[in-house]
């Protein structure tokens, strides 16, 4: 089983440790050294949580708000490494969690799409391969030329999904089934994530929503308070999580 | 993902693109737009002329000190600016860093070497007036300004490394930024932008040289005025502050690069 683990999470804890000040100032942090008067706070958002994942598995994750499941996302995506313990991840790992979140206002949204594409850490290549497919997608049309700053919402929320859906995903993390942008574009794009979703090789699901864990998921891993509370078959747990909310 | 040399050569990509995307939107909403690339030299160059040659009648009588003043800054402001821009670099990127993965050294080394680039168009307008204005400017083309690459591949070197350091304590100190405007500032002054190192008492002089600053500006100097060879000294000197400024920032970059995202 081991052999198949496309994840690995051992023992892995998260501590944040926050100053009362939220970002210390050097004379803060000088009088702090100096008097010796400590005022770190240790908030551990998560403690020792383990997990597998193995190839072609689809993995639930589910808690209430605070519970450690966007600190498990980080983990899980290699955004931030745990305080404690060891996260090992076989293959290429993709988040669907934040879209559009390196655009810059100034730019086009031609220039956007590599600047994105690249973040994403596809070459230079592929993106030029895939530019055509992306603006299609997005529906902008000439709008492409334009500096993002002056998009709608909605056109940026397309943007950013057509530019994230051309991942050749391995390891998907989603939070849910995002449509964006009008009816018609929110079919398009809930459609397109489906596809990605039976692209892959595994897929992680971190969702408050029941009806999407239970449909897309074979196994469930409940946290609470940065602590594994339950794992197993999607159904049983998924149960339990209900009975006890 | 961390900074490693691995990851950091698998992402160049990403570095061609924040270094052009950074040129890009530098001046995309003056309504000059790229002129400025022009004007910002040639109106610094003129405001210090106007300061040291005209109001105070000082100036290095030896070369044509608008060249001499032109060169100095030129060189310092590649550099100020990039830590300048680097200090705050990460914050401003916050929402990317902890949206995807990859490695972060690139933010302040890619702002590091859009500075650069800059600056070289800059030189080449240099050269260019040089040629216009024949001797009294400067030296003509030749063979020496092949060093040119060279000192200015060790000036990036320096550069990058204290951008790395500056990028860093950025993120844990808030204050790094008011701190450095005044540092680079006093430190433009210690270094011989405005007047030449013949000015500087003799017992003061080694350690004024101990700035790379001293040994960059006047490599520039020899070559691009002077029409000669850059010192032994001056080269060996600003080699090897850059190498040390490279692995010292990165050092320390990597080793705090983990905890960057908790702090953004």
């Amino acid at each position: 089983m081991s052999g198949q683990a496309v994840i690995s999470v051992e023992a892995a804890s998260v501590c944040f440790k926050v100053y009362k000040s939220r970002r210390r100032s050097l004379r803060e942090a000088m009088f702090r050294s100096l008097l010796r008067r400590d005022e770190l706070i240790e908030v551990w958002a998560l403690r020792e949580v383990s997990f597998q994942l193995n190839r072609g598995e689809s993995l639930g994750i589910i808690g209430d708000n605070g519970a450690g499941k966007s600190t498990l996302c980080l983990l899980l995506s290699q955004i931030m490494e745990p305080t404690a313990g060891k996260v090992t991840v076989d293959g290429k790992v993709s988040a669907l969690l934040t879209l559009g979140a390196g655009f810059q206002g100034d730019l086009t949204g031609r220039d956007n799409i590599f600047l994105n594409g690249v973040y994403l850490g596809f070459d230079l290549g592929l993106m030029r391969a895939k530019f055509k497919e992306i603006v299609e997608f997005s529906e902008l049309e000439d709008a492409i030329d334009l500096p993002v700053r002056t998009y709608s919402n909605g056109m940026r929320a397309r943007l950013a999904f057509s530019i994230a859906a051309t991942i050749q995903p391995e390891i998907l993390i989603i939070d849910e089934l995002m449509g964006v942008g009008d009816q018609k574009f929110q079919k398009k794009s809930r459609n397109r994530m489906k596809e990605l979703i039976s692209q892959s090789k595994a897929l992680v699901v971190v969702s408050h929503s029941m009806p999407l864990v239970q449909d897309l998921c074979s196994r469930v891993v409940w946290i609470d308070q940065g602590r594994v509370v339950a794992e197993g078959p999607t159904d049983e747990i998924v149960e339990r999580y209900k009975a006890q909310g | 993902m961390q900074s490693s040399i691995k990851n950091l050569i698998s992402r160049r990509h990403l570095l061609r693109i924040l270094v052009s995307s950074n040129l890009k939107r530098q001046n995309k909403n003056t309504t000059l737009g790229y002129l400025w690339w022009l004007l910002d030299p040639i109106l610094m160059t003129g405001v210090y002329y106007l300061l040291v040659a005209v109001l105070f009648r000082r100036g290095d009588g030896n070369s044509p000190y608008l060249m001499y003043l032109l060169l100095g800054l030129l060189s310092y402001k590649a550099f100020s600016g990039s830590l300048a821009q680097s200090v705050s670099m990460l914050q401003n990127q916050g929402a990317i860093i902890k949206a995807i993965s990859f490695p972060k050294a690139v933010l302040p080394i890619s702002m590091v070497l859009s500075n650069a680039v800059y600056f070289i168009v800059a030189l080449l307008v240099a050269m260019g007036m040089g040629i216009y204005y024949g001797p009294e400017w400067g030296s003509w083309p030749n063979w020496y300004y092949l060093m040119l690459p060279l000192v200015i591949s060790f000036q990036v070197m320096f550069t990058v490394g204290l951008a790395l350091i500056v990028a860093t304590l950025g993120v844990f100190f808030k204050d790094t930024a008011n701190i450095l405007g005044h540092l680079l500032r006093m430190w433009y002054f210690f270094s011989p932008g405005l007047y030449s190192l013949d000015k500087i008492p003799d017992h003061l002089l080694p350690y004024f040289r101990l700035n790379p600053f001293c040994e960059l500006m006047t490599a520039y100097r020899d070559i691009m005025i002077f029409g000669r060879m850059p010192t032994v000294f001056d080269l060996g000197y600003s080699f090897i502050t850059g190498v040390v400024s490279l692995l010292f920032g990165y050092w320390v970059f990597r080793r705090y690069e983990g905890r960057l995202v908790q702090k953004l």
